[in-house]
C-alpha cells in the first residue's frame, strides 16, 4: 500500500507539471464543445434562412386567396408572367403554378392541381419545396373540411387514423446527428486526455532509460501499473468532467428552439452525464497503457493511444447509428452502458440507477483486466 | 555478498550468459572486464532479477533473486548503464521516490536523503528538477539513488563511462569508502585505470564465461604480460582459440 501511495505521488508530480499534455487534453475540452455549438449554429442559421424563401409564383391571379394564405404563413412571393421568366429570375427557390382553370375546377369540385417545382439537387430548395406544398396541402385540407361541415359531415369521420409528423426541415436530420456527436464527443474525451499520459507511463520510462532502474526496485510490477493508471486515469477523469461542464455552459447559449432540439443540460444531468463518463476514462486509459507497452519510444505510444479512439466510436456508433440491439446486456456493457447512459440523461431526460452502477462496475473490472495485462507485460524482460 | 552459480541466459541462438560461476564478497570491490557482447550487462540485469537466467542462481546475500525477487532487490543498489532520471522532477523527489520503495518515510527519509547528498556533495542540487543537468549532475543523481537506501550490496554498470574527469574522481572516491566500510560492491567497466585502481578482484568475461579471476598483479603473473590490458588481450585470446 506504501508503495502505491509512492507512485502516485511520483506520478501525480510527474502527470501535473507536464504542461504538453495537460494544455492538450484541457483544449479538447474547450474546442470539442465548441465545435458542436458552432455546428449547432450554422444550421440555426440555414433553418433562419429557410424563414425567409423566395417563392415564384405563376398564375397567382387565378388563386388569389389560397396565395394570401400562404403570404400569411411566411411565405415571400413574386408574381411572374410565365414559368420561362420566373426560371430565368436567379433568385427564386420554388415556383408555383397555378393553371388558368383553378377557379373552374375548385368551382366543380374537382381536385384542383397545383404544381410546385424546385431544383432537388439543391437540399435547401427541396426542404423548401417540400415545405411549399405541405402549406397547399394544409390549406386544401381546410377547404376540404368546410365542404365537408357544410354538407353535414363531420371532418374527424373521415380521418379514422391521422399521423403528425413534426418536420424541422433541412435541420431535422443534421440536428439529430449532432446530438449523436454530442454523445460521441463525451465518449471519446476520456481517450483523447488519457492518451498522452498513457503513451509516457511505460513507453516514455524505455524512452528515457528510467525504466530498468525502476524495475530494479523492490515493487510488484502490478503496483506500478495500477499507480501509473489510477494517476492517469484521475486526470483523465477530470478533463472529461470539464468536457461536460463546458458543452453544458455552450449548449446553453446554442440556439436549442430554433433546431426544436431539446437537450437536458441542467446541473443535475451535466452532473450524471459526468458520473457515468468517469468508469470510461479508467477504461480508456488503461486500455491505452496495454496498447503503448509494447512501443519503443513516446512517439510511437502516442499513435498506438490515438488508435483507440476508434473503439469508442465504433461500439457508440453500433448503438447510435448501426442501432444493434444489445438488449440488457448494453446497459451493463463498457462503453455501450455509457452511451446509453448519456443518450438517456441528455437527451431523454431520464437516467437508471442501477444501469449506472452495473456499467461502472463491468467498465471497471475491464480496466483492472487490462492494467493487470500490462503489468504482466512489464513483468516480461523483452519489455526492457 | 553476492553469488553467482552456473549462470545461463541465452536470447534466441546467442548465448549472452554461458556457465557463468563467482562469488563478489563484503568489504571487496569486484569488477567485471569484458568486450562488448562478453555478457557482463545481462549478468547484472539477472542480479537485479529484470532478466530471468535460463538457469542457475543468483544469490545476494542468500537470497535468492530468482525465487524472492522483492527481498533480494531491498538488500541492492543498482546502477545501470543509463541514469535514467525524469526531468521534471527535482533531485530530491527522485531519492524520495527510491526511498519510499524501501519503506523509508517521515524523519528516516529526510536523514537518508541528507546523508548521502553530504557524501555526494548535491546538496545545491536537491531541490532542482534535473532536466537539463549535466552529465556529472545526472551521475550524482543517479547514485544517490543507488545509495539512499543503504544497501549492503551495489551493482554498478560502467558506472564511469561519459564522465568528466571531476565525476569520476569522486565516483572512485565514494566507491572506495563503501568497499572500506564494508559493502559489497560488483561493476563492471572498460577502463582499465579504474579497474586496476579499485578492484581488489577482477573477472575476465568472454562469450558469457568467465575466464579467470584474481587480482591485478595475479592477472598479470599468470598471464606473464606487465599491464592489465595485456593480460586481459592475451587471456580472453586464448579462450576464444
Amino acid at each position: 500500500m506504501l508503495s502505491l501511495f509512492n507512485v502516485l505521488r511520483k506520478e501525480w508530480r510527474d502527470a501535473t507539471r507536464d504542461r504538453r499534455s495537460i494544455v492538450s487534453s484541457l483544449l479538447f475540452a474547450v474546442f470539442g464543445p465548441l465545435m458542436i455549438y458552432l455546428l449547432l449554429g450554422s444550421i440555426a442559421k440555414e433553418v433562419e434562412a429557410t424563414d425567409d424563401l423566395q417563392v415564384a409564383v405563376v398564375g397567382a391571379q387565378f388563386a388569389p386567396t389560397m396565395i394570401a394564405k400562404l403570404a400569411e404563413q411566411g411565405i415571400a412571393w413574386t408574381q411572374f408572367a410565365s414559368v420561362e421568366s420566373a426560371k430565368n429570375d436567379g433568385d427564386q427557390t420554388v415556383l408555383v403554378t397555378v393553371l388558368e382553370d383553378f377557379k373552374e375546377r375548385y368551382l366543380a369540385r374537382t381536385p384542383v392541381e397545383i404544381a410546385v417545382t424546385a431544383d432537388f439537387k439543391d437540399g435547401q430548395a427541396e426542404s423548401a419545396a417540400q415545405e411549399v406544398q405541405a402549406l397547399i396541402n394544409g390549406y386544401g385540407r381546410k377547404v376540404s373540411y368546410s365542404r365537408l361541415i357544410a354538407a353535414g359531415v363531420h371532418p374527424d369521420s373521415i380521418s379514422a387514423i391521422r399521423a403528425t409528423t413534426y418536420d424541422l426541415s433541412l435541420a431535422g436530420s443534421r440536428t439529430a446527428r449532432v446530438s449523436d456527436s454530442l454523445i460521441y464527443m463525451l465518449l471519446i474525451a476520456g481517450f483523447i486526455s488519457g492518451s498522452l499520459m498513457a503513451a509516457d507511463s511505460i513507453a516514455g520510462e524505455r524512452e528515457r532509460n528510467s525504466l530498468e532502474s525502476l524495475l530494479s526496485q523492490p515493487v510488484n510490477p502490478f503496483t506500478l501499473v495500477t499507480g501509473k493508471w489510477l494517476t492517469a486515469g484521475a486526470i483523465s477523469a477530470f478533463v472529461s468532467t470539464v468536457t461536460v461542464i463546458v458543452a453544458g455552459i455552450m449548449l446553453a447559449k446554442a440556439p436549442l428552439e430554433v433546431l426544436g432540439l431539446r437537450l437536458f443540460i441542467d446541473p443535475s444531468s451535466l452532473f450524471l452525464g459526468a458520473l457515468i463518463l468517469l468508469p470510461l476514462a479508467f477504461l480508456a486509459v488503461s486500455i491505452q497503457m496495454l496498447v503503448a507497452a509494447r512501443a519503443r519510444t513516446y512517439k510511437e505510444a502516442g499513435t498506438y493511444a490515438q488508435f483507440t479512439l476508434f473503439i469508442p466510436i465504433a461500439v457508440a456508433g453500433s448503438v447510435m447509428i448501426g442501432n444493434v440491439d444489445f438488449g440488457t446486456l448494453g446497459q451493463i456493457l463498457p462503453i455501450t452502458s455509457q452511451t446509453m447512459g448519456l443518450k438517456d440523461v441528455l437527451l431523454e431526460g431520464r437516467s437508471s440507477l442501477i444501469s449506472m452502477v452495473s456499467g461502472a462496475l463491468t467498465t471497471l473490472l475491464l480496466a483492472v483486466g487490462f492494467v493487470w495485462m500490462t503489468a504482466r507485460r512489464l513483468s516480461d524482460e523483452r519489455s526492457l | 555478498m553476492i553469488e553467482l552459480q552456473q549462470l545461463h541466459k541465452s536470447f534466441g541462438d546467442v548465448k549472452a550468459v554461458d556457465g557463468l560461476s563467482l562469488t563478489a564478497r563484503d568489504g571487496q570491490i569486484t569488477t567485471l572486464l569484458g568486450a562488448n557482447g562478453s555478457g557482463k550487462s545481462t549478468t547484472l540485469r539477472m542480479l537485479a532479477g529484470i532478466v530471468t537466467p535460463d538457469s542457475g542462481h543468483a544469490l545476494i546475500d542468500s537470497v535468492d533473486v530468482a525465487q524472492e525477487p522483492l527481498e533480494a532487490r531491498r538488500k541492492l543498489g543498482m546502477f545501470g548503464d543509463q541514469f535514467g532520471l525524469y526531468p521534471r522532477l527535482t533531485a530530491y523527489e527522485h531519492l524520495e521516490y527510491v526511498a519510499g520503495f524501501h519503506g523509508y518515510s517521515g524523519k528516516a527519509l529526510k536523514s537518508a536523503v541528507a546523508e548521502v547528498s553530504d557524501l555526494l556533495q548535491m546538496n545545491a542540487l536537491l531541490d532542482r528538477r534535473t532536466e537539463g543537468f549535466s552529465q556529472g549532475q545526472r551521475m550524482k543523481v543517479a547514485l544517490a539513488r543507488t545509495l539512499v537506501h543503504h544497501p549492503k550490496n551495489l551493482v554498478l554498470d560502467e558506472p564511469t563511462r561519459g564522465l568528466d574527469i571531476m565525476s569520476m574522481r569522486l565516483l572512485r572516491s565514494v566507491l572506495r569508502d563503501l568497499r572500506d566500510a564494508g559493502r559489497c560492491v560488483l561493476l563492471s567497466s572498460h577502463v582499465m585505470a579504474d579497474v586496476e585502481e579499485l578492484s581488489n578482484q577482477i573477472v575476465f568475461m568472454a562469450s558469457g564465461q568467465v575466464v579467470h579471476t584474481g587480482t591485478a598483479d595475479e592477472l598479470m603473473a599468470a598471464s606473464g604480460t606487465t599491464s592489465l590490458e595485456d593480460a586481459f588481450i592475451s587471456m580472453t585470446q586464448k579462450h576464444a582459440a
